[in-house]
């Protein structure tokens, strides 16, 4: 929930005053937190539910971890490739410009990077509803973005985030995200807690930041 | 007064057959694409690979492609000040008349299409080689942990098209290389980088439209750069190229023309003060061009611009017989014998000279040999003609102070020794010939031609060190008896160079024939009903879409079609693949950064595969022009030497055009200036030139009076006809470009030396003491 607010607050925030030093401001204190997910994915007549947990390093990038109902790990760091964890912590790069495109928007949607963000998006934020939950609706500016995503709603609910993406050609992803821990220094206890993923945690903790 | 007459009718037959033959082709350009057809290819002058017509087009499709791209490079400290840059630049280029942002955006569609349609032929030799080594399980397990991965969030189709998701990889990878050349280099730390393809919005602009679509852009572009003083934009392309070189030309022509022109009236009708004095040349040379130009349509299929161009040239001899008609056509019957006498073997010795390129082999000199050979013919009947209508009276030049020095400079010139002459004639000609061996440089890289912008040249290194690409004008030719053939001979170059896995063809976008079967095979077995993709689906509690799988298999059985592909795709995709019943041929194209020398050697040892450089070829086909060119020339000046030998029993008259030929190619060499093609042509006319002053000078000294009087007449119209020429070619040495500039340059040294041993001819005929020898 705090998660939740966080984010919509700096992309409101930059709708509002784009180009404001104050911006600043709103970045968190922490870089790095972490939490759960479910991603729901729709593929014509099928849908596809799994969940898992993620942890995000302002430094590092961002590791997911699909974690049912098959497990996967993917490290999408800042810079360089995309890389696939597998329960031996052995990686293997996923280097092709998709995976690059895809780890670059998660990156600035978990990390809240809002003038990333407000760059390649046209922002719409709808009025408040009675609960004075804010919905924004976000519309790829850029070509390439275009020919994949139509476009990606961000819905504040109240103890969640909902981030829905409409595909161009092939369905939609739907991602709830929850539980948003805040950390100063990620160790392996707090690590583990999030992600309960031994060899994730061990690669994640490798990682040194850019 | 009956030869004129005759002429006149045989010239007027001749227009009326020239305007029937024009009118015929310009009707068939309308209705057949047939008419005029002028050719640009600089590698079709002298063709060092005989490619197939097919491949021919597909390379003029390419070139043309190219002409009309434009690539900038946007560069900001800041990533996303930049994204907004590119916005802007997008926003702002949409507006423009001429200009439009290059897309691949439909080929691609088509592409995605394509293989959606085709899906149970399309593996990799990678997936096929995975398909191989497991078992349907495992290939369902792997599936069905891709399903749930985020790295398949974004997929080019759906579940049920392609469960396994072998074909969204497929189409990735080949998207992957086909957008590699428009990605940008690895940025430095300091700097982001866009690059943007624009290109112009018709495929047949004018000049001024290109021009006016490249001063918009460079608008956009200031407007942009004031805004924002952190971004940076450059831009290259052929247009930007194209646009720069024919301003620069037309300043040149502008400047030169009108010097040369105002020169050339005030000096002929302040001398001869008569109108005609000004037509007869010019149409006899506006009639012959045509008559050539015409007669060359039909005698080959398409004449070479550069052909005509030397051709046209070659023809400004004309100017030379309408003068000395002007001057000698009223004086007594032995005089006026004379001039015809002299104009026949001028007309002779110039066809000679100039037919010696038939012999060449080569079509391009051919047609330069055609064109002048024609256009000196049709001009001097024109001469013949019209010269005693217009010229009914005999005018009244104002002369007399040229008389006078000329006069004076032939009593100078006749007491110059004979023995220092032949001498210093001998040495300079030895000396020339030695120059040519030991010292002469020489050019045929068609980027010399042209005095390229060097703010242009840095722009294009700017631009191209910003971004991945292809190789310039560098191609791969495949030729194989069909599809498979073409493969196998690709995987023996990967085999031989590795490296040759990068090249961008066919092979990114389809797989080969046999992989093809392959994988329909194993797709049949896969998508069966009950098979590991119904396994896949009935594990997600989905209901497999079996029928809509099995129509789809069905409709795969026969083998995807290379052409249907590419043709679907358009431009400039449709050039990867010709065929015919005999062979198929197809084009690749080079990553930049290759080692061409390696990649030459290990497609050297393919049978059927051609390394192809456009600039090499040019380069190449240039050299073979130039060469034979200055073989022939030395045919010509032998055939001049023996027309003098024959004629005059004595081989002074030939000495003359000769020296002047040694005396430019010493200059050229000394000077160090690269001697190209375009020199050796002008050596031709230097060669015309020359015979003609000393064809006049011996043959008018024949005829009967005063010879001083008549050799200063002569040597008049000489005078006067020299100085058109220097006017009109000479002043060309003026010119930045290279190529014009060597012409005139040629034309100005040699027909110099031209002018001074006619001089020095005339002094002696004027002042010998002894009867000159006639031959027979």
């Amino acid at each position: 929930m705090r998660y939740g607010l966080f984010l919509l607050a700096l992309i409101t925030a930059e709708v509002s005053a784009r180009d404001d030093a104050a911006l600043q401001a709103f970045f968190p204190e922490s870089c790095q937190h972490g939490g759960q997910f479910e991603q729901t994915r729709q593929s014509g007549s099928l849908t596809l539910e799994s969940q898992g947990a993620f942890l995000y390093d302002c430094e590092k990038g961002l590791l997911w971890l699909t974690q049912g109902p098959v497990r996967e790990a993917i490290l999408y760091p800042l810079k360089g490739d995309p890389q696939r964890i597998d329960l031996q912590a052995q990686s293997s790069a996923l280097d092709n410009r998709l995976q690059h495109a895809l780890g670059r928007l998660l990156n600035q949607l978990i990390g809240g990077d809002t003038r990333a963000l407000s760059h390649q998006f046209e922002l719409h934020t709808e009025a408040s509803d009675q609960s004075e939950l804010l919905h924004l609706t976000l519309t790829p500016r850029s070509r390439r973005m275009q020919k994949f995503i139509r476009v990606m709603q961000i819905q504040q609910q109240p103890a969640t985030v909902d981030v829905h993406l409409q595909m161009v050609e092939t369905g939609s992803l739907a991602l709830t995200l929850d539980g948003l821990q805040r950390f100063d220094r990620v160790s392996v206890a707090q690590c583990m807690s999030v992600l309960n993923d031994d060899a994730a945690c061990s690669r994640w903790l490798q990682l040194d930041a850019r | 007064m009956r030869l004129p007459r005759l002429a006149l009718t045989c010239w007027l037959a001749l227009c009326v057959v020239v305007a029937v033959a024009a009118a015929l082709r310009f009707q068939s350009s309308d209705t057949q694409n047939e008419g005029w057809a002028l050719n640009a290819d600089l590698r079709q002058l002298a063709p060092r690979l005989a490619l197939h017509p097919a491949t021919e087009a597909a390379l003029d499709a390419l070139t043309q492609h190219a002409s009309q791209g434009l690539v900038v490079a946007l560069q900001h400290p800041d990533e996303w000040q930049l994204e907004d840059a590119v916005y802007a630049f997008e926003d702002a280029l949409s507006e423009l008349n001429g200009l439009t942002l290059g897309s691949e955006e439909q080929a691609l569609s088509a592409y995605r299409a394509f293989l959606l349609t085709h899906r149970f032929r399309m593996l990799n030799d990678a997936q096929w080689a995975t398909l191989q080594s497991i078992d349907d399980a495992t290939l369902v397990k792997r599936a069905r942990q891709r399903l749930f991965s985020a790295a398949s969030a974004m997929q080019l189709y759906s579940v049920e098209e392609d469960p396994f998701g072998l074909l969204n990889d497929y189409a990735l990878a080949a998207l992957e290389a086909l957008s590699a050349q428009q990605a940008p280099a690895d940025l430095t730390e300091s700097m982001y980088v866009q690059i943007l393809n624009v290109r112009l919005r018709d495929t047949s602009m004018s000049l001024d439209a290109q021009r006016a679509a490249i001063e918009e852009l460079e608008a956009v572009m200031e407007a942009m750069r004031s805004a924002d003083p952190q971004l940076s934009l450059q831009y290259s392309g052929v247009p930007r190229f194209t646009v720069d070189a024919a301003q620069e030309a037309e300043r040149d022509i502008r400047r030169i023309s009108m010097i040369s022109g105002l020169g050339i009236v005030l000096l002929l009708l302040g001398i001869l003060r008569h109108p005609a004095a000004l037509l007869l040349p010019a149409l006899s040379i506006g009639f012959g061009g045509l008559c050539a130009f015409v007669a060359c349509q039909y005698l080959f299929a398409q004449v070479h611009v550069l052909a005509m161009v030397f051709g046209a040239s070659l023809v400004g001899v004309v100017v030379d017989y309408s003068l000395h008609f002007i001057y000698c056509q009223h004086g007594s019957p032995a005089r006026q014998s004379a001039l015809y006498r002299a104009l026949a073997l001028s007309l002779l010795t110039s066809v000679l000279g100039y037919f010696a390129l038939m012999f060449s082999g080569l079509q391009a000199l051919q047609q330069v040999a055609a064109f002048s050979v024609i256009g000196l013919a049709c001009g001097w009947l024109c001469v013949i003609a019209l010269g005693p209508l217009l010229f009914r009276r005999a005018i009244e030049p104002r002369d007399h102070w040229l008389r006078a020095r000329i006069a004076s400079g032939l009593r100078g010139a006749q007491q110059i020794p004979k023995i220092l002459v032949f001498m210093t004639a001998a040495l300079i000609i030895v000396s020339a010939l030695a120059s040519l061996t030991r010292i002469a440089h020489f050019s045929d890289s068609p980027r010399h031609f042209f005095n390229a912008n060097p703010a242009l040249l840095e722009a294009e290194q700017a631009v191209q060190s910003l971004s991945d690409g292809l190789e310039p004008a560098t191609f791969i030719l495949a030729s194989a008896e069909d599809a498979s053939d073409l493969y196998r001979k690709l995987t023996t170059l990967q085999a031989a160079y590795p490296e040759a896995k990068k090249l961008l063809g066919l092979p990114n976008l389809l797989p080969a024939p046999e992989r093809q079967d392959d994988a329909y095979e194993r797709y049949q077995v896969l998508f069966r009903e009950g098979g590991a993709a119904s396994q896949l689906l009935r594990s997600l509690d989905q209901r497999p879409p079996e029928a809509e799988w099995q129509q789809a298999l069905s409709q795969n059985w026969v083998r995807s079609g290379y052409a249907e592909l590419l043709e679907q795709m358009g431009p400039p995709f449709d050039v990867l693949w010709q065929a015919d019943s005999q062979e198929v041929r197809s084009l690749l194209f080079l990553p930049k950064g290759m080692n061409l020398s390696a990649l030459g050697d290990a497609v050297a040892q393919v049978p059927g595969l051609t390394l192809l450089s456009v600039i090499e070829e040019n380069t190449a086909a240039l050299r073979v022009l130039r060469e034979r060119a200055l073989w022939l020339l030395a045919l010509a000046c032998g055939l001049a030497a023996m027309l003098s030998l024959t004629r005059y029993r004595h081989p002074r008259a030939a000495l003359v055009p000769l020296s002047a030929i040694a005396v430019v190619l010493l200059v050229l060499s000394f000077a160090q200036i690269p001697i190209s093609v375009f020199h050796v042509m002008a050596l031709y006319l230097v060669l015309g030139l020359g015979m003609d002053y000393v064809i006049f000078v011996e043959e008018m000294a024949r005829g009967d009076g005063d010879k001083a009087k008549t050799m200063t007449h002569t040597m008049v119209a000489i005078v006067l006809s020299a100085a058109t020429s220097l006017l009109s070619f000479g002043l060309l040495s003026l010119s930045s470009m290279p190529v014009i500039q060597a012409f005139g340059l040629t034309v100005l040294i040699g027909n110099s030396v031209n002018l001074i041993g006619a001089f020095w001819l005339a002094g002696r005929a004027a002042y010998s003491a002894t009867p000159r020898s006639v031959g027979a």
